[in-house]
C-alpha cells in the first residue's frame, strides 16, 4: 500500500498549493494528493504567475504523510524535483534538474516545483506542488509563467495524466525513507542535473548581481555552491538558470 | 571591550569561517551580526537587550518583560507578514493570538513555510521587519500570555 494512493480531483481550483495549505496538518491532508485540471491562480517563485488551459498540465499538490524537523524542510523540493525526473527517465524521457526548482526538457522549463508547509514547533507538515506540461496547447501563449518558452511533454511523445501523476506517487514513496537522510537527497539530485559541471547564470534577490560560474554542489541547506571567476560563492536565493 | 574592536573580531571570525550568521554575548552585550544573502556582505544587526541588563541609551527597543514568550526562526528564511504583498497581516502588535495560529510565512527559496505560534496571548512586539531575511534562532514575535 503506498503513502500516497489517496488521490483527490478538482475540476478547477485557484491553487492546489492554496487549497492543501488550508489543511496542512489534519489528519485528511495526510499522503494526500489534490489534482487540478486547470489552475486560476497557480503560483511560480514569487509569485510569478502559472495559469494553465484545461488539459495541457499535470498540477498537483502532495502532502507528506508524516510530518518532518524544519531543518530538513529544503530538501523536500529536491527530493520531489528528484521523483519527476526519475519516473519520467523510467518513461524514456530525459530530463535535467536546474536549481532551485526546475525541471528541464531540452534545456526548456517543462515542470515547476513549490513547495508549503506549516510549522508548529519542532514539526513542521509539509506538500508538494508539481506542475508539469504535458500537452502543448493548441494556442499558443496560453501559459503565461514566462520568462522563456516552456518545453511540454508531448514535444517528445503523449502521456496519460493519471498515469504519469501514480508514477511519479509510486516514486515518491519508493524514495520516502530519503527524507530522513537529507544530504542523499542532495547527491542524487547533484547527478540528476549534472552538478559538478552545469554552468550557471544568476541573478542574485535583492540586488542587480549577477553571477556567472561552475556549480560544484548544494550546500548544507540546498544553497548551490558556484566556482565564479572571482571566487566560490554559496547562493541562497537568486534567479538562476543554467547556461547549455 | 571596545564596541568596535569586538566587532571587527568578530567579522573576522565569519570571514575565517565563512558564517551566514554569528550570535555571542560579551559581558553583558549580545553581538549578532548576519549576512543578508548567505555569501554576500556582513552586516550587524540590532541585538535584543540581554535579560538583566541595563538598557542602552541609544536603543529604542522595547525590554521584555519577564514572563515573555519568545517565537524564534525555526529555518533560515526571508521574512513575510502577510500570504500576499496585498493581502493582511497574518498579526499586528496587540493582536491576541492563540497557539497554533499562523504568525508569518518564512519563504526559502522553494519553500513557503507558514510558522505557527507556540503560544497564546497578545503579540507584544515584531522584531524582523517584512522582507527582512532572518537566521535561525532569530527572534520573529513576542508574546505575553
Amino acid at each position: 500500500m503506498s503513502r500516497f494512493s489517496q488521490i483527490r480531483h478538482v475540476e478547477s481550483t485557484g491553487s492546489t498549493n492554496d487549497d492543501m495549505a488550508k489543511i496542512l496538518g489534519e489528519p485528511q491532508a495526510r499522503g494526500l494528493t489534490l489534482v487540478s485540471e486547470y489552475q486560476t491562480n497557480g503560483a511560480g517563485r514569487k509569485g510569478r504567475a502559472w495559469i494553465a488551459p484545461p488539459g495541457s498540465a499535470l498540477l498537483f499538490t502532495t502532502a507528506l504523510p508524516d510530518p518532518i524537523a524544519p531543518g530538513d524542510l529544503w530538501s523536500v523540493p529536491f527530493w520531489i524535483g528528484l521523483a519527476v525526473h526519475d519516473s519520467l527517465t523510467n518513461f524514456g524521457v530525459r530530463t535535467q534538474l536546474q536549481w532551485p526548482n526546475d525541471v528541464l526538457l531540452g534545456g526548456a522549463k517543462v515542470a515547476g516545483i513549490l513547495c508549503v508547509s506549516r510549522v508548529a514547533g519542532a514539526q513542521a507538515w509539509v506538500a508538494c506542488g508539481v506542475g508539469l506540461n504535458v500537452m502543448r496547447p493548441a494556442e499558443p501563449g496560453a501559459l503565461l509563467d514566462i520568462d522563456a518558452p516552456p518545453a511540454f511533454l508531448s514535444d517528445v511523445r503523449d502521456f496519460d495524466r493519471d498515469e504519469l501523476l501514480v508514477a511519479i506517487l509510486r516514486h515518491a514513496d519508493v524514495s520516502y525513507e530519503m527524507l530522513h537522510a537529507p544530504e542523499m537527497i542532495a547527491r542524487a539530485w547533484e547527478r540528476a542535473a549534472g552538478i559538478p559541471g552545469a554552468r550557471y547564470r544568476l541573478r542574485l534577490d535583492g540586488s542587480d548581481e549577477r553571477l556567472e560560474g561552475d556549480a560544484v554542489q548544494l550546500g548544507a541547506a540546498g544553497e548551490l555552491v558556484v566556482d565564479c571567476q572571482d571566487g566560490r560563492h554559496v547562493i541562497s536565493q537568486a534567479d538562476a538558470r543554467v547556461l547549455r | 571591550m571596545d564596541e568596535q574592536q569586538t566587532l571587527k573580531e568578530l567579522l573576522e571570525i565569519m570571514h575565517e569561517n565563512d558564517l551566514d550568521a554569528l550570535k555571542v554575548k560579551v559581558g553583558d552585550a549580545i553581538f549578532e551580526l548576519v549576512r543578508r544573502e548567505p555569501g554576500g556582505p556582513v552586516m550587524a544587526v540590532p541585538a535584543a537587550a540581554p535579560a538583566g541588563a541595563a538598557p542602552a541609551a541609544a536603543s529604542s527597543a522595547p525590554a521584555a518583560s519577564a514572563n515573555v514568550k519568545k517565537v524564534t526562526a525555526p529555518l533560515v528564511g526571508v521574512f513575510y507578514r502577510s500570504a500576499a504583498p496585498d493581502a493582511e497581516a497574518f498579526v499586528k502588535e496587540g493582536d491576541r493570538v492563540e497557539a497554533g495560529q499562523v504568525l508569518c510565512i518564512l519563504e526559502a527559496m522553494k519553500l513557503f513555510n507558514e510558522i505557527t505560534s507556540d503560544y497564546s496571548g497578545i503579540v507584544t512586539r515584531i522584531v524582523p521587519e517584512n522582507g527582512e531575511l532572518v537566521s535561525l534562532g532569530q527572534e520573529l514575535f513576542w508574546i505575553e500570555p
